[in-house]
């Protein structure tokens, strides 16, 4: 017993950080560590403000920032993806951003309406093809993919993963509830196997001969072309992108992106932050590393991504999708889509 | 229905039972007794098949059992064993413990033998209790009758009385000589109390060290012991030494005995002898003239066992059981008068 | 039964703990008063039957085969002698140091459609993926089978001492009515050994019920996923603590069946081991069918995927390791040791409460705290969370009424919050252990040191301590092993700056970068495997005190 109250007082002593401190800044981010901690220290060695970072899951970010209320530490929310971003301010935890800086550079669609989140960086979401197996001129349009002749060679990850929903959730916006339930009860029916892994499993599965269209991240592809591993490499080589819908809507995309906690004991700090991710060398570093398009206007986008071609995303203002979010789940819940 | 012959039993290369022999005719009860150790134990699980006999024969039923080439798993030998723990399974009740051996039996016949054991060992309505609501000597009798169910032709105790309070003891041991003597079964007992093995058996063996010193009835061994350990052993008695005379007659403190014709033969040769002199060959006659005082005294209640010195010598002591209303003190001198049907000696 | 009297402090305690280790389980329950219709009939309408079935299966399917393979494999070690023996009855536990979701990570990385097994067999014969038929890894089945290599060791520990208690002369007894060999197994072994086994079944079954990982990986959909998903795709937190209460009633379902068939079972343990069995030898070729039937489960559990983890770790060594990677090790192994001892000093506390103070209101509330084992860690965490934050709240609330200041988060975001959540999921396993040592500790050798005058405490000094030692540091061993491989509370709950090697391998595997995931999954595999060692040694020990 007495053990035990030796040891929370000893615990307790060592965790409990001091948050008020100007010079800190305490990150929650459904980024993972790899892929934004090295940012993070350039920031730091430049500003001169320590970051603290803790990663995890998105909602679990998101209810952790609910429970704590006003005590929270958290001073930022770097997610990826908008649903979740929407989710954030939705319940109450965000505070407005200064945006001013970035009207000019960074397209509308990508910034919140009210200022409560912002985007860092862009990912598109294309069909990924098998060349010898698919013929491109039949598949043109994510509407193409409800056609017989595409049973059994769909694959696609699970319903549960935000980017799927997210992507329904535009189509939701774009088409009406009613055309998205049907085609996706139609597009269920054309998977070749029960979702399951990640995106790069989709396109793993493709090059196997599992299956021969997969609907992937760009970034992921991109970094399997990239990879040091050369069977990987070879395995991305395998696969083609496919930009659908490119006559009318325009391909699905997504960002990754921040918010300022409602309660953020450095707000301030939070905010050099976002300015400092969306400066240009910045962009070109996480664009570069994370293999996304980065949304500052005037910086290029890595040699990979540009392989894949140009193409026109959608345009749409992303809070939509954020607000479509459980719509969607309702409706691939109903297609079957597990 | 049992026979051994020289059979020797080791445990890791070491002899703990060495050359015994002996035999149980049908519908007999036999004992093995001796002290802990003595290897009675041992020659019990060799005939139940527990463990092999390095040298020698069993026989059961006039089949080889046990050999140095052949070994009989304990299946195959129709031999009923109650343990020193008596183990009952736990999870069956009573009912189901005696029927545990009773195979292709209908369960109406199984029901009906039940019964029958239940009656037999004298606890009729106790068949759906459990082991561990019963007491011990209630324990003791269904481990009694599972072993008997399935009429095997040889019952093993080990033990048996170990774990009982030691007035039950008597009591249980003439019930089970009764059923087993109704039952007709031959049964080997081993045990350590010679007070059983008198009230159960009708032979008895008396070991030590592995070693078979003398198979006979209980009369037998205590009136005609065939060696010092067993004349220790048995009963109780004091040996008195004596010189012998002319090769056949003994000079002792309580007289001149003489030595029948074999003993003249067994003991030809020596010079000092001892002899057995048990509590029942002196007797207390205030008439006497002969007396002996009082070393000791020991209340039995029907009888007092004095200890007396021949003389007043304590270098020469006997026993006496006189009837209890013969109080006498430490140092007075009684009056004795001796009584000795059976002559034993042995070498000093 | 003795007389209760109230003053006592320590019970105080034990009604104060188990309050506390009861509340987030309360929570998640109180979440059913708020009605959620709307979400219930969609859920009813399209994933709920698969939450049902999937995870009723699961939990089944594995309780049957972890109580064949572990009954089998602690029968024949019991009872046989076969060369070998000595090292294959502990290598049989290796398993348990291994992680069911990085089994999943790695039989997915070796098997799967694009894995090197099934490339190579393609590219060999020319095949296309239609040519040929190849077991799914990802699948249901394979779900069951990665989780009962994982979880048989529980039925297996217990199963194997309950053998190797049982008198010799039942044995014997049973061989002189006729009674051997396998039917010997059938009517007596089995039967008496069956408290026991239920137990480590039910073990199994209860952490079948509450895993995430693996079933998240190869897309199952379970409870434990749907109360993810509830939670995050549509945002309805109540709903997913509904779901959670739905899940925690199968398993309290499952929880009372054990204890009741349990209780007509308790006089069991009254076999003395008078002389231990001698056990009994097999013929070479039986030998061989039994060395390789013990080796298989270890094989497929442990060793094939601890050598493909080295080999990946190897090949990523020089990326990963590094200080950051040794903090995580660090961090790891102080985490699991400071809840071991908390969950172990817990379950102590409560194991002696109940034997001598035993009262149903006393044992209901120890019950209820050692509820959280079958309860997910996420939804754990979710409810520890809000009552730290509750309780953050409240002393906020208190010191600015007195001090006029705040002193921002104290328990929640800090390590107190973790173990918080580790002793609520993991007291059952400490209780369970702690409880059958003191089982063994009849109450009338209390009483024969009580007539020699040794004081309680002398008494719990002399006579207790030496003979629970090896189930105390069973139940050390125990909780120490699970900490260290826990992974959704971890997540959620982990204070800044603090990662965790389980938290490392999730990250990295999720990211598909298997890999690297192997780095941190070896080194979880190794350290686990410390306590595994010593387990079998401690285990050993008591056997022979015991002799």
């Amino acid at each position: 017993m007495k053990r035990f109250f030796k040891l929370v007082a000893l615990v307790s002593c060592v965790s409990v950080a001091s948050f008020a401190n100007a010079q800190e800044l305490n990150v929650y981010s459904a980024r993972k560590e790899a892929l934004i901690k090295p940012l993070l220290d350039k920031f730091s060695a430049s500003t001169g403000i320590s970051v603290n970072l803790v990663t995890g899951n998105a909602d679990a970010l998101i209810t952790r920032l609910k429970s704590e209320g006003k005590y929270s530490p958290a001073d930022i929310l770097i997610t990826t993806d908008v649903g979740r971003l929407y989710r954030a301010k939705e319940q109450g935890l965000t505070q407005t951003i200064d945006t001013t800086s970035f009207n000019n550079l960074i397209s509308q669609n990508y910034i919140d309406p009210q200022g409560h989140w912002i985007g860092f960086t862009l990912r598109a979401r294309p069909l990924m093809v098998a060349p010898g197996r698919v013929d491109k001129t039949q598949l043109t349009r994510m509407e193409d993919l409800t056609d017989p002749q595409w049973r059994g060679r769909i694959c696609v990850r699970s319903s549960s993963n935000i980017y799927n929903q997210s992507m329904v959730a535009a189509m939701i916006e774009q088409l009406g509830e009613d055309k998205t339930q049907t085609w996706l009860n139609d597009f269920v029916k054309n998977f070749a196997r029960t979702p399951k892994g990640g995106d790069r499993d989709q396109i793993k599965a493709v090059v196997a001969g599992q299956c021969d269209i997969a609907i992937a991240n760009t970034y992921y592809l991109a970094g399997m072309a990239s990879d040091d591993d050369e069977a990987i490499r070879e395995t991305a080589s395998k696969v083609e992108v496919i930009w659908p819908n490119q006559q009318d809507r325009g391909a699905h995309v997504n960002i990754s992106g921040a918010a300022i906690a409602k309660y953020a004991p450095n707000a301030a700090s939070a905010q050099k932050l976002v300015n400092f991710m969306l400066q240009e060398d910045s962009q070109v570093w996480y664009a570069k590393t994370n293999h996304e398009y980065p949304l500052r206007q005037g910086v290029a986008q890595s040699a990979v991504l540009t392989s894949f071609g140009d193409f026109k995303s959608e345009n749409i203002d992303l809070s939509r999708v954020g607000e479509l979010n459980r719509q969607a789940v309702i409706l691939m819940d109903k297609a079957g889509w597990k | 229905m049992l026979s051994l012959s020289n059979i020797c039993v080791a445990y890791d290369n070491k002899p703990v039972v060495n050359k015994v022999s002996f035999s149980i005719e049908s519908g007999e009860i036999g004992c093995l007794l001796g002290p802990s150790g003595c290897g009675k134990t041992s020659i019990l699980r060799a005939i139940a098949g527990f463990e092999p006999v390095s040298e020698g024969d069993i026989h059961l039923r006039g089949t080889l059992v046990a050999g140095a080439d052949i070994h009989a798993e304990p299946e195959r030998r129709k031999v009923g064993v109650v343990f020193q723990d008596f183990a009952l399974f736990p999870h069956l009740n009573v009912g189901q413990n005696i029927a545990f051996g009773l195979h292709g039996h209908s369960a109406l016949q199984k029901s009906q033998r039940v019964i029958e054991l239940l009656a037999l060992v004298g606890l009729p309505d106790i068949s759906e209790r459990f082991a561990h609501s019963l007491s011990g000597g209630q324990q003791q009798r269904v481990a009694l009758a599972r072993a008997l169910a399935p009429r095997p032709d040889l019952l093993l105790l080990d033990e048996p009385f170990s774990s009982l309070d030691a007035e039950l003891r008597e009591e249980l041991a003439q019930d089970i000589r009764r059923i087993l003597k109704h039952e007709g079964t031959s049964a080997l007992l081993v045990t350590h109390d010679q007070h059983e093995a008198f009230a159960m058996a009708d032979a008895i063996g008396v070991l030590k060290d592995g070693q078979l010193l003398q198979w006979a009835s209980a009369y037998q061994l205590y009136h005609r012991p065939a060696d010092k350990f067993v004349a220790g052993f048995i009963g109780q008695g004091t040996l008195l030494p004596g010189t012998l005379i002319d090769n056949s007659m003994l000079q002792t403190e309580l007289g001149l005995f003489q030595l029948t014709a074999p003993q003249v033969t067994q003991f030809a040769g020596a010079k000092i002898l001892d002899v057995l002199v048990r509590p029942d060959d002196i007797v207390h006659d205030d008439s006497s003239t002969n007396v002996a005082m009082v070393l000791s005294r020991a209340f039995k209640g029907a009888h007092i066992l004095y200890e007396l010195a021949l003389n007043d010598d304590p270098a020469f002591r006997v026993l006496c059981l006189a009837p209890s209303h013969h109080d006498h003190e430490l140092g007075e001198r009684i009056g004795i008068r001796l009584d000795l049907k059976h002559l034993v000696m042995f070498n000093a | 039964m003795k007389k209760r009297n109230w003053r006592e402090p320590w019970l105080w305690a034990v009604t104060v703990f188990s309050l506390l280790l009861a509340v987030p389980v309360l929570l998640i329950f109180t979440s059913v008063l708020v009605p959620q219709y709307e979400l219930w009939h969609h859920l009813f309408e399209t994933v709920l039957s698969d939450y049902v079935y999937h995870s009723l299966l699961i939990a089944f399917s594995v309780g049957a085969l972890t109580l064949i393979l572990g009954t089998g494999l602690a029968w024949l070690v019991a009872r046989y002698e076969f060369s070998g023996r000595r090292t294959l009855q502990w290598l049989i536990l290796l398993p348990m140091a291994m992680p069911a979701y990085i089994l999943a990570y790695t039989y997915t990385g070796m098997l799967d459609v694009a894995g090197p097994l099934q490339t190579q067999l393609r590219d060999t014969f020319n095949w296309t993926y239609h040519d040929y038929w190849f077991p799914d890894v990802r699948s249901l089945g394979g779900a069951i089978v990665m989780l009962s290599l994982v979880l048989y060791p529980y039925v297996y520990m217990l199963a194997r001492t309950a053998f190797s208690e049982q008198s010799a002369s039942f044995y014997e007894a049973s061989r002189s009515m006729g009674v051997s060999g396998f039917a010997y197994f059938r009517k007596v072994a089995f039967p008496l050994a069956r408290p026991a086994i239920l137990t480590g079944t039910a073990l199994a079954m209860m952490e079948a019920f509450a895993d995430y990982g693996t079933v998240q990986y190869f897309g199952i959909s379970t409870f434990t996923t749907g109360i993810f998903r509830t939670w995050n795709g549509l945002g309805n937190a109540i709903g997913a603590a509904q779901l959670a209460a739905v899940l925690t009633s199968f398993v309290l379902v499952l929880l009372l069946i054990e204890k009741h068939s349990r209780r007509r079972l308790r006089y069991f343990h009254q076999g003395q081991n008078q002389h231990s069995a001698k056990r009994l030898t097999l013929s070479p070729v039986q030998q061989l069918w039994t060395v390789l039937f013990c080796l298989l489960p270890v094989a497929l559990g442990f060793i094939i995927p601890s050598v493909q983890l080295t080999f990946w770790a190897i090949e990523r060594a020089t990326s990963q390791v590094d200080e950051q990677f040794v903090n995580l090790i660090w961090n790891s192994f102080y985490l699991a040791a400071s809840a071991a001892f908390i969950a172990v000093g817990l379950a102590i506390l409560f194991a002696y409460a109940k034997r001598l103070r035993s009262h149903w209101l006393l044992n209901s509330q120890v019950q209820l705290a050692s509820l959280g084992y079958a309860i997910p860690g996420t939804v754990i965490a979710i409810g520890a969370m809000l009552m730290l934050s509750a309780a953050d709240d409240a002393l906020n609330q208190l010191t600015e009424a007195l001090f006029d200041t705040s002193v921002g988060l104290v328990f929640s975001g800090t390590l107190v919050a973790l173990l918080l959540a580790y002793s609520v999921r993991f007291l059952a396993v400490a209780l369970h252990n702690v409880e059958a040592g003191l089982q063994r500790i009849k109450p009338s050798m209390d009483d024969a040191a009580r007539a020699m005058g040794l004081s309680p405490f002398a008494v719990l000094q002399k006579v207790h301590i030496p003979l629970l030692r090896a189930s105390v540091l069973s139940a050390l061993l125990l909780v120490f092993v699970d900490v260290l491989k826990e992974l959704p509370a971890t997540l959620i709950l982990r204070p800044f700056n603090f990662n965790t090697l389980a938290v490392r391998t999730f990250e990295l595997a999720s990211e598909e970068r298997l890999q690297d995931a192997a780095v941190p999954a070896v080194a979880i595999v190794l350290v686990g495997l410390l306590p595994v060692v010593l387990l079998t040694r401690a285990l050993e020990l008591s056997k022979n005190e015991a002799n």
